[in-house]
């Protein structure tokens, strides 16, 4: 017999969840549903509060089936889930793409889990903690770096996604990634087919409890497939648009698109979102991310969402990195790497240690599912918006669908590409977005945005000059650079990326000076 | 869409060249120079020195307010011809398209077109049957990618114009830009198709500069 209770979906604090002991910290964004029975008590958390219920029953419906074992190969990547055996045994999987951040910690010989770091609560920062955020954030982009556990928080590291971790008592005793179950044979292409439409299917039927929502609708596959469910009632589009010349077919594309669906469309102006442009409300994510660069877009559409009174915000993220890259090959990391140059003789060997254990690392083999999806602006924009960003491609039974086009690529010799999503959903698309010239470079606008945006990118550095000095990186030779970037120089743009996302989380939090926090290391 | 350039019948030349200048969003305008086949950036008063354009390959009769794209339609790209049984191509289309990758450096674009404009002929039904199709060009062009070691944008275009000639049709070579970053793209149009490329993305690129070569 187990029992069960649930997060309330209109909470706006922080809960804290006594797990048979263990104290884990929730916070608004992220709902909850805990179960407890003889094999021990769980906690199912997920961002989604109108899809929990129907995410959790499935879950542990199939640790029944299975005589009682977790599935983890069952756990939506987007979710996480929290148990703790009758012996005191806990064991955490965090999906692979998962929404909301977790951590843990050890306090007074206890466990402590959170779905938020405590910045400026009293742990102190981690020098190499955030060297390590910058090797990261130049090696994985805007990804949450999944091959390192170090954090900026000394003493609070972070569970990594797609994986399982187990503790005996506070101490980490395993750590396994979640292999996605697959049949031995090769399916054929009507398989295939058949898969992604019935994942889409079952994408849309989850979504009949969105009352009003907002679809960012750039006119291709992916977000006119996360915009086309059965229900689209209160739907309204928004586009972002540009002037430039690589940008004229954009509008008539989407126009058709957003007809298709049968929805209004507004359009945003790209040149007021440029990469760097600064949000206009407080920004404080957990960890430092590059993310942060295109804070301004994800700003004005929440807002647009949150003026529509939409509870969701569709996109087509994670499209490409699904149906259009072969899932059974490992991530390349970026060709252009960090230089030296900005470096201390201390802080150097710590990238370099730190960039040498990401090329090295399993989270880099992409049938995980660890690359499918950044979620980092998810949480803030829940919190600081309402609306919660949705996107099919981290559904399950999609990334699966996603897996098996990639192994029927593999063996007829050829790139997976979206050709399989016309085939299955052809009649979810209008011709307008099939016929689709291609993706449009952004190389353009982040040249202009480079031009625009290069002055206050170097104040920036210099207004945490004395933190990133402390830390062993040279603030003058970071100002230096983006002066460089915004007269168009032949230049690198990694490392100003890399600590642009450092100094903005710096900043957000007030730590403009060393003193201002203590230090670990 | 208008061809690049248009011209009657009655003053017909073997090519026929047009220009134009691209905003770089800070007041300066990349222009492409086919003298040395080179892209400057230069400040407004640079753009309309005559000398300079002049020394640079731009010569202002040919100036257009813009440069249109002719490209209709992308004949085949890599997905097309995927399946392609197309065997090994003629020796002299390999080696042509190794000289155009080898020489990049050391003849202009706009030399290395006048060249083909003028040995093509003595190709003309040889490489290529005499009246062969944009898809036929393309299939060509694909099957001699296929075994080329680092294909790209330079060659394809060259050799697309060299069996467009060799196969009596006209065509218009066009550079591009991604305004304002440096990448470039060359292709070349046949009868407002562009016979193969591999990843549509020419669209991407607004012409600074167009070649029409005739047979």
């Amino acid at each position: 017999m187990s029992q069960a209770r649930q997060s309330t979906p209109s909470c706006d604090a922080s809960s804290v969840v006594d797990l048979s002991g263990i104290e884990v910290g929730v916070r608004p964004a992220v709902h909850f549903r805990e179960q407890a029975s003889g094999r021990g008590v769980s906690l199912y958390l997920s961002l989604y509060d109108d899809e929990l219920e129907e995410r959790a029953e499935a879950f542990w419906s199939h640790a029944t089936q299975g005589g009682g074992r977790p599935p983890w190969s069952e756990l939506e990547l987007t979710d996480a889930l929290l148990h703790v055996d009758p012996s005191g045994a806990v064991t955490v999987a965090r999906g692979a793409a998962c929404t909301f951040p977790l951590y843990y910690t050890e306090e007074s010989g206890r466990l402590r889990l959170s779905t938020s770091l405590p910045v400026l609560q009293g742990a102190p920062l981690s020098r190499s903690g955030l060297l390590a955020a910058a090797a990261g954030a130049c090696l994985h982009s805007s990804y949450e770096v999944n091959a390192l556990a170090e954090t900026p928080v000394a003493g609070w590291r972070r569970l990594r996604r797609g994986a399982v971790t187990s503790f005996d008592g506070p101490a980490l005793s395993g750590e396994e990634y979640m292999r996605p179950n697959c049949t031995a044979d090769v399916p054929t292409r009507e398989a295939v087919c058949r898969e992604v439409r019935s994942a889409f299917d079952a994408y849309g039927a989850s979504q009949k409890r969105t009352r009003s929502s907002v679809v960012e609708a750039s006119g291709g596959f992916d977000s006119t497939l996360a915009a086309a469910i059965p229900s689209r009632r209160g739907m309204r589009g928004v586009s972002v648009m540009f002037p430039y010349y690589e940008f004229r077919f954009e509008r008539a594309v989407q126009q058709a698109a957003a007809e298709h669906l049968g929805i209004s469309r507004d359009e945003l102006d790209g040149t007021q979102l440029f990469p760097y442009s600064p949000a206009s409300v407080p920004v404080r994510f957990d960890e430092p991310s590059v993310f942060v660069t295109g804070i301004r877009h994800a700003e004005e559409v929440a807002r647009f969402a949150a003026r529509s009174r939409a509870e969701r915000i569709y996109t087509g993220h994670g499209g490409d990195q699904c149906f259009a890259t072969d899932l059974l090959d490992r991530e390349p990391l970026v060709s252009n790497s960090l230089e030296s140059g900005p470096f201390s003789s201390e802080a150097w060997p710590v990238v370099r240690r730190a960039m040498d254990i990401m090329r090295g690392s399993d989270s880099l083999d992409r049938s995980l599912g660890t690359l499918v999806y950044d979620a980092r602006p998810d949480v803030w924009i829940r919190e600081t918006f309402g609306p919660v960003h949705r996107t099919p491609f981290s559904d399950l039974r999609v990334f699966r669908s996603a897996l098996a086009w990639s192994r029927w690529c593999k063996a007829h010799q050829t790139r997976p590409d979206k050709s399989i999503l016309a085939e299955a959903a052809g009649d979810l698309l209008p011709q307008a977005v099939v016929a689709r010239k291609g993706k449009v470079a952004y190389d353009g606008v982040w040249m202009r945005a480079y031009y625009w945006n290069a002055n206050r990118i170097a104040s920036l550095f210099e207004e945490v000059s004395g933190v990133l000095a402390h830390i062993g990186v040279s603030p003058q030779w970071l100002q230096q650079r983006a002066l460089e970037l915004g007269e168009w120089r032949d230049r690198s743009d990694r490392e100003v990326l890399a600590f642009y996302g450092i100094a903005f989380w710096l900043s957000a939090w007030g730590i403009t000076r060393a003193s201002d926090v203590a230090w670990k290391d | 869409m208008a061809a690049a350039t248009t011209t009657s019948s009655a003053t017909r030349k073997p090519t026929d060249e047009s220009w134009a200048e691209i905003g770089a969003s800070d007041g300066r305008i990349f222009l492409y120079g086919p003298r040395l086949g080179r892209l400057y950036l230069l400040h407004p008063t640079q753009a309309s020195d005559r000398k300079l354009l002049s020394i640079i390959g731009l010569p202002t009769v040919s100036r257009q307010p813009q440069v249109a794209d002719p490209i209709e339609r992308v004949t085949h790209d890599r997905a097309s011809l995927a399946r392609s049984t197309d065997g090994r191509q003629a020796l002299s289309l390999r080696l042509a398209y190794g000289v155009f990758q080898l020489t990049r450096r050391a003849i202009p674009f706009g030399s290395m077109a006048r060249l083909i404009c003028w040995v093509a002929p003595l190709f003309r039904g040889r490489i290529i049957r005499v009246g062969a199709t944009a898809s036929d060009i393309g299939k060509r062009v694909h099957a001699v990618e296929a075994g080329a070691r680092h294909p790209n944008c330079y060659p394809r275009a060259l050799l697309t114009a060299l069996l467009a000639i060799a196969a009596g049709s006209s065509c218009t070579l066009l550079i591009g830009l991604l305004a304002p970053t440096r990448k470039m793209h060359a292709w070349c149009s046949v009868e407002h198709e562009l016979p193969y490329e591999p990843a549509p993305e020419h669209y991407l690129y607004q012409p600074l500069w167009a070649l029409t070569l005739r047979p």
